[in-house]
């Protein structure tokens, strides 16, 4: 018998090579469950043997009206593919889940990433039948930190980059051998910002201790593949002008995703052209062992102040385009593997 | 789509179909489908991006109950507590989740939730869904709901198309109703089941013609106009005769005749043969065969195959590029 379900044919585990293993396993540790700031609370309600998923929005709730009806559930298995559901469509590499089984949020059942093998760990295929029969099997976009959209070959549809964690368009493609036509490029930008300004800061509750806890070292907030992805994409295609403020105006606005904010805080341009990036943090930065990692740390002000200032008219140099293209996944990669 | 995880579920079964999902009055064979999968599970897709879970927005009900009747309220703000009676049925979850069902008749809610609730400040939740007819009907059963039709107890009544899906149309040509399911099917590819007419494509193509007869200088045609609606026809294997009444078919083929594809078909085809000859390294029998090919589905003559449309694209194409080099050398 089939099973309801079908991962798809596109994993990374079909990457055969170990390189590829070991950078997207170590990604996984990086953005596991319990480094994560930010957390998506659900708790499952249990009423005459029925159970209730609910989404907190707010820990001080007084009332249970309060929180955000999820669906109905038949057991923690099923309460996870609902959440997946919840949140499908958006960008949730930085957001972790909890499931408690109480009102108060006292008794944590268990906690995980948002991808499918956190939220379906666990999960027989026989079981999988048996939720699918009560219409509980995982609905809509589950590719929650863009990985499908950052490795698929527009052209193709096979894995486009095993090499780099963040999406490089210029180049060629590792399975067919063709670059992504301009277009296509532009249509997975427009769809990455919408996944990253989906961001449902209203069900989003920020783990305070633990930011205080790692203030010293919070590269983790800046190394999001997908809005990484998308700023280098801004700064050197040439369909954006290679200005964000022109691309801004003429690009996103006709999409309807009219800001790169978030993008940009979650990027490592937001780190870099801060004003109060640490000694420390530099040190880090500079020990990255990539060619033109200095030289890198000295534009990347120039870059962020571009994406800072909404007057900004300055443009990126052709030379300089194509050494951040050379140089920025190499670096993301060099950050998530030391990190 | 880059869904990483599918769900192959189809449809919920329920007792009756609250409307036609394929269609109504339009032959079902000649349907140009949207995707490539079957129709259940096309449909399914649209359901699960817009499931429950992810529903926006919401409608609070909560009952009352009395003796063995429940009054249904439709919670207007929660916070005041205000509210608007339903009704009221049976002690029966199937019999109130049909009374919401009936009271939304009509409306469009796509982005809306029913959630029902035991108490008037709806913290505990009896049941939820989207609003359609697949989560309303869904557990009842086909005895139940006859028995509390026949009890005249309760039965849906009213357009329970929540999502819009149907699109409607009076066939201009012999007044028969039709419908179609625009979120799985081409709506152009409807043909008629009485007349064989395309309610939906015909009025467009008429209005195309009369803009081509209104632009035509001199007794020529602009090939850009006509070309286009010669690939909207042949997209969804249609032909001259769908498209209206007599008169657009009369309109069409006047309109043919003075273009290079009606000639190189007609009685004098010497001017075409010269301008082929002259511009291009196709033999003028070679073009001439595939016009006629291609016409021949467009007249409805032979059903539309693989090898008309590739005929008539190379026609097209073929007919532009004589043109543009003929103007370039005169």
């Amino acid at each position: 018998m089939d099973s309801a379900l079908v991962v798809k044919d596109y994993s990374l585990s079909q990457c055969d090579s170990d390189d590829t293993k070991i950078l997207f396993r170590k990604f996984r540790e990086v953005f596991s469950a319990e480094k994560q700031v930010y957390r998506a609370v659900f708790w499952i309600e249990e009423k005459f043997g029925k159970f209730i998923l609910r989404s907190v929005p707010d820990i001080k709730r007084k009332k249970k009206s309060e929180d955000i009806i999820v669906g109905k559930v038949l057991d923690v298995f099923s309460a996870k593919i609902l959440i997946g559901n919840f949140f499908a469509g958006r960008n949730m590499t930085q957001i972790k889940w909890e499931l408690y089984s109480d009102f108060n949020l006292s008794d944590k059942i268990e906690e995980g990433r948002f991808d499918y093998k956190d939220l379906l760990s666990g999960l027989e295929l026989v079981d999988q039948d048996y939720y699918a029969q009560s219409s509980i099997y995982p609905k809509g976009d589950w590719d929650f930190d863009g990985i499908i959209l950052t490795h698929q070959c527009p052209k193709c549809y096979r894995v486009f980059d095993k090499e780099f964690i963040i999406l490089n368009p210029f180049k060629f493609c590792d399975s067919c051998g063709e670059k992504i036509p301009v277009g296509k490029g532009k249509e997975i930008i427009s769809r990455m910002l919408k996944k990253i300004n989906y961001f449902p800061s209203k069900i989003i509750l920020t783990n305070f201790e633990e930011i205080k806890k790692r203030s010293d070292n919070r590269i983790q907030l800046y190394i999001d593949p997908m809005c990484n992805s998308v700023i280098l994409w801004i700064l050197t295609s040439p369909v954006s002008s290679r200005n964000p403020q022109i691309f801004e105006k003429f690009v996103i606005r006709e999409s309807g995703y009219n800001y790169l904010d978030k993008a940009f805080k979650s990027s490592i341009f937001c780190l870099m052209s801060s004003n109060c990036l640490s000694r420390d943090m530099n040190q880090y930065l500079e020990e990255i062992d990539v060619d033109g990692s200095i030289m890198f740390i000295r534009l990347a002000k120039k870059y962020g102040n571009m994406l800072k200032n909404k007057d900004s008219d300055e443009l990126l140099s052709n030379a300089e385009a194509e050494k951040l293209l050379k140089f920025f996944p190499h670096f993301i990669n060099e950050l998530i593997i030391k990190a | 789509m880059s869904n990483l995880i599918l769900g192959k579920g189809n449809l919920p079964a329920i007792p009756v179909q609250m409307f036609p999902v394929v269609g109504n009055g339009i032959s079902e064979k000649d349907l140009i489908s949207l995707s490539n999968l079957p129709f259940e599970q096309t449909l399914n897709q649209f359901r699960d991006e817009l499931c429950a879970e992810r529903s926006p927005f919401r409608r609070c009900y909560y009952i009352d109950e009395k003796k063995d009747r429940v009054s249904v309220y439709y919670v207007l703000n929660l916070k005041s507590g205000k509210k608007v009676a339903l009704g009221s049925t049976i002690k029966d979850l199937d019999a109130i989740k049909v009374l919401i069902g009936n009271s939304m008749s009509g409306a469009y809610m796509t982005s809306i939730r029913w959630e029902l609730y035991e108490d008037p400040d709806c913290e505990d939740l009896i049941d939820m869904g989207r609003i359609d007819q697949w989560d309303l009907l869904s557990d009842i059963s086909a005895d139940k709901l006859s028995r509390l039709s026949a009890d005249r107890i309760i039965a849906p009544r009213g357009d329970w198309d929540f999502d819009r899906m149907m699109f409607r149309r009076r066939c201009q040509v012999c007044g028969n109703e039709t419908s179609v399911n625009s979120w799985v099917f081409n709506i152009d590819s409807v043909v008629c089941s009485e007349c064989r007419n395309r309610p939906f494509l015909a009025p467009h193509i008429s209005d195309q013609l009369e803009f081509i007869q209104e632009n035509m200088q001199g007794g020529e045609v602009s090939d850009k106009n006509l070309f286009y609606l010669f690939d909207w026809i042949s997209s969804v294997k249609g032909n001259f005769n769908e498209i209206g009444d007599k008169e657009n078919v009369y309109l069409i083929e006047n309109i043919l005749s003075k273009t290079m594809i009606g000639e190189a078909i007609g009685h004098k085809p010497g001017r075409v043969r010269r301008l082929v000859e002259a511009n291009s390294n196709f033999g003028f029998g070679m073009y001439q065969n595939c016009c006629a090919k291609a016409i021949a589905a467009l007249r409805g003559d032979e059903p539309f195959s693989e090898e008309h449309q590739i005929a008539l694209d190379f026609v097209l194409k073929t007919t532009k590029m004589i043109k543009s080099k003929a103007l370039s050398t005169n």
